[in-house]
């Protein structure tokens, strides 16, 4: 029953949603309207789980962990101090929003920043010339890194053309490539999750 | 009684005959009806008429039953019907047909019944698509039941997974593996990786391994979780499972990164798996997991990120390599044949872009058109 | 792991001053405008005043330095061209940004709130939120950002769905625009455009060549040409400079290192 149950249910609604698509009768777009709007439910009780086990965890951690318990500390008032703002208001000049803008936003925006650092140090050890193919890699990203700024304009004219025609042609000709290779491995997961087949979701049990 | 001069009379009934002979009919127009558009998904209707006037006069229509009328038109008589779409179902429309001469002026007008547009039992300009996927489930479940006749090539990054574990043990070090900030349970690469997950957790339960899953969303860590409680019962070792190493961080992308920068400098775990759908925080984690000096596997269906971890990670799935990876390891004969089946469609699409290239390239507008119908 | 004669940090140092110096000594330098922002350009362009387009920010925080100056070019552009605006967010952290834009630029221009433009706020799973909007705004927006009722908006008089929308326009530094493409482009017919992040380009050309997206703007360089083509020198313009400084470092380094690549081979 604790198998059967959700593979019935995942066939059930795959199968019924798949045939909803095609025929447009009132009752199936009301499912479908009714199935959107459980996945706004699952969705939310999703963020509530995830919550408590973020609570749970940090709880212990500073319970059990000497090293670590500042940081758990730190962890769970920033979640108490988030709750309760937004729970007094989220909407303009409130404090939850310039806990956003002063907090949030610029600590999401310094890491983001990292990957600068971190792309300059990945090409300074992964561009070279080993072979023949890392040839063709360091010459290519050579030329869009200078065809993508004016310098290159400056340069010559043919370098911000050749630059958009790599971009353009051979990287989005492979990107197809990979994308239709996706798409059909996608295609396979999801009608074996509809047919039971995968079983990967509900716990690995096969 | 006998009119005092009857060939006058005669006469005058005669030209009243000839007139009304050449004049119109009362209604010109015959049958005019309308009607719900088949096999549609709503909103249209079809008005019909029989035409018996010269080919130069023309039928205004006014649409009446919606908030105000609306002129439709004009259309050439002969053309005997149109389709007026953009309807609301439900509603009844009554539609006004006035003819009009080749001089503009209104000969006669008509009006049909009323009729209601409503969604059918089928959309029919939708038929190419089932078709389509009509005959791309034949094609996988057929392969699915019948299984693969060929084995599976190695995967170089598949194969590494096993030593990478190993690594991890004789160092005494944990294992790490993310499913990327972009996975969400119900899309198919979340699912693959799931299964790699579930793989890489029995093997670590008979190695003894640590293995670490910080997630980003609390039903996918409820699903790791059951996947390596179960991978740990199936080796026996169910008290090798540690809930407390499959936790919530936090649902952010760039919190999800920095959390994780500080398990990989912290723990400094042998192997990192990046296996899952990844943002901009790939090239955060991988190049953190570089600098702490673990051996790393990556796969994604992200063809952008695949470029930051082939330069930055010693073995990567690329594409749907991580959808074969399950299938290579499980040995399943259902997903081998699944793969199988993904070849063969490949093959298909192969040849299709070949044909619409020559199609392109020598002006075969017809075969050009069709493909594009698609 | 230390990498071969050069220490990590120093690199961290050289990009670190390639980017600030730029910025704190402004070079101005000028590129030319690409076709696909020409293309954006020309579908505003093309809108007439009075039609309204709906704006979507889906991005995040983290990438508001690269994609603020294209959201903010484009909405210029269409408040010049006085459309009006209706915004919305399927990511939470777009939201407050994507309002707090929209309102500037409208104090700017003397736009008034719920008549040239108004702004519904945040909602969570997209894909019902996008064919939601196909079937009634009202009903998938019952209240706007500022908990007013929507239908109380003088915008929404005439405007029910996507029927009565010209042209979308997703803000995003992921893959939303694909999800806009699928559902509201596919199914409802509604014109989709995309405001990218630089890395995205590659993958959503394709859209634009096959016409499922009608125009597409990328990157600190797309935000850069289009306030070209506007006359107007914003962040994109200042950005580029040290984007530029960026590129020229990292070649540069590229370029030492295998210098000292090869002459640790002829040494050994």
């Amino acid at each position: 029953m604790r198998l059967r149950l959700p593979l019935f249910l995942v066939t059930g609604f795959g199968v019924a949603l798949l045939l909803q698509y095609f025929i447009p009768l009132p009752a199936g777009q009301a499912f479908y309207s009714r199935a959107l709007e459980w996945m706004q439910v699952i969705f939310a009780a999703g963020l509530l789980l995830g919550g408590a086990n973020f609570a749970r965890l940090h709880l212990k951690r500073a319970a059990t962990r000497k090293d670590e318990r500042p940081y758990s500390l730190l962890a769970l008032a920033a979640l108490a101090t988030m709750l309760v703002a937004g729970a007094v208001s989220i909407g303009r000049d409130s404090t939850f929003l310039w806990l956003f803008d002063n907090l949030q936003a610029p600590m999401q925006q310094t890491v983001f920043s990292l990957l600068a650092f971190f792309v300059a140090t990945a090409a300074y050890r992964g561009f070279r010339l080993r072979s023949v193919e890392s040839g063709l890699l360091l010459s290519v990203a050579l030329i869009v890194m200078i065809g993508r700024i004016p310098v290159g304009e400056l340069i010559s004219p043919v370098l911000p053309q050749a630059a958009s025609w790599l971009v353009d042609v051979p990287a989005v000709a492979a990107k197809r490539g990979i994308l239709i290779g996706v798409g059909l491995g996608s295609v396979a997961v999801s009608l074996r999750v509809i047919l039971g087949v995968e079983r990967a979701w509900l716990g690995g049990s096969q | 009684m006998m009119p005092a001069r009857p060939g006058l009379f005669a006469i005058v009934l005669w030209a009243a005959a000839s007139t009304s002979a050449a004049a119109p009919p009362a209604s010109v127009l015959q049958a005019p009806h309308a009607a719900d558009r088949p096999w549609d998904k709503g909103g249209a209707l079809v008005v019909t008429w029989q035409n018996t006037m010269p080919v130069d006069f023309t039928v205004h229509v006014r649409r009446l039953g919606g908030a105000e009328p609306v002129a439709l038109g004009p259309f050439p008589i002969s053309s005997e019907q149109f389709i007026d779409s953009g309807l609301t179902s439900g509603i009844a429309y009554v539609y006004e047909l006035a003819v009009h001469d080749p001089d503009g002026n209104q000969v006669s007008v008509v009006r049909t019944s009323p009729a209601q547009p409503r969604p059918n039992l089928f959309d029919l300009s939708r038929a190419d698509e089932a078709i389509l996927i009509a005959l791309l489930f034949a094609v996988f479940l057929w392969g699915t039941f019948r299984g693969s006749p060929r084995e599976i090539r190695p995967i170089a990054g598949v194969t590494a997974m096993e030593e990478a574990m190993g690594r991890a043990v004789e160092m005494g070090k944990p294992v790490l593996f993310s499913i990327g900030w972009g996975a969400q349970l119900d899309k198919p690469a979340t699912l693959a990786a799931l299964n790699l997950f579930g793989y890489i957790a029995r093997k670590a339960a008979s190695y003894g391994a640590r293995l670490l899953f910080p997630a980003h969303d609390a039903v996918i860590m409820a699903a790791a979780q059951e996947s390596a409680s179960a991978g740990a019962r199936l080796e026996g070792r169910p008290e090798l499972y540690r809930e407390e190493d499959i936790y919530y961080v936090t649902g952010s992308q760039f919190g999800y990164a920095a959390a994780l920068d500080g398990i990989l400098c912290r723990e400094k775990p042998a192997a990192t798996f990046w296996i899952g759908t990844f943002a901009a925080e790939s090239l955060i984690l991988s190049e953190t997991g570089n600098q702490v000096g673990a051996v790393q596997i990556a796969g994604t269906d992200s063809t952008i990120q695949l470029a930051f971890f082939l330069v930055t990670c010693d073995y990567t799935l690329i594409g749907e390599e991580m959808f074969a990876a399950s299938a290579y390891l499980t040995r399943d004969p259902k997903a081998q044949g699944a793969l199988w089946s993904q070849d063969v469609l490949k093959v298909v699409v192969a040849t299709v872009l070949v044909v619409g290239l020559v199609a392109a390239l020598l002006n075969w507008h017809a075969v050009g058109n069709f493909l594009r119908g698609f | 792991m230390k990498l071969p004669a050069l220490d990590r940090r120093a690199l961290y140092v050289l990009l670190f001053l390639a980017v600030a110096l730029p910025l704190l000594f402004p070079i101005g330098l000028v590129g030319s405008v690409s076709k696909s922002t020409r293309q954006f350009h020309r579908l505003i362009e093309s809108l007439q005043p009075g039609d309204v387009i709906l704006i979507s920010f889906d991005c995040e925080a983290a990438s508001w330095a690269e994609i603020g100056p294209v959201a903010r070019a484009v909405i210029l552009h269409a408040m010049k061209r006085d459309l009006r605006i209706v915004g919305t967010s399927f990511l939470s952290e777009g939201t407050a940004l994507g309002y707090r834009l929209l309102s500037e630029l409208a104090t700017e221009h003397g736009k008034s709130y719920g008549e040239d433009w108004a702004y519904l706020g945040f909602r969570p799973q997209y894909v019902a939120a996008m064919l939601g909007l196909g079937e009634s705004i009202i009903r998938e927006y019952p209240k706007d950002y500022l908990e007013q009722p929507a239908e109380s908006l003088p915008i929404f008089a005439g405007v029910q769905s996507y029927r009565q929308i010209k042209l979308v326009i997703s803000i995003a530094d992921d893959s939303m625009p694909q999800y806009w493409v699928e559902y509201a482009g596919g199914r409802h017919g509604v014109p989709i455009a995309a405001g990218l992040s630089a890395v995205m380009l590659t993958t959503f050309t394709p859209y634009l060549d096959s016409h499922q997206l009608v125009g597409l703007v990328s990157g600190l360089k797309g935000a850069a040409e289009y306030e070209q083509l506007l006359g107007v020198t914003g962040a994109g313009t200042r950005g580029m400079d040290a984007q530029s400084s960026a590129h020229l470092a990292i070649i540069v380094l590229v370029v030492v290192g295998n210098a000292i690549y090869f002459r640790g081979r002829r040494k050994s």
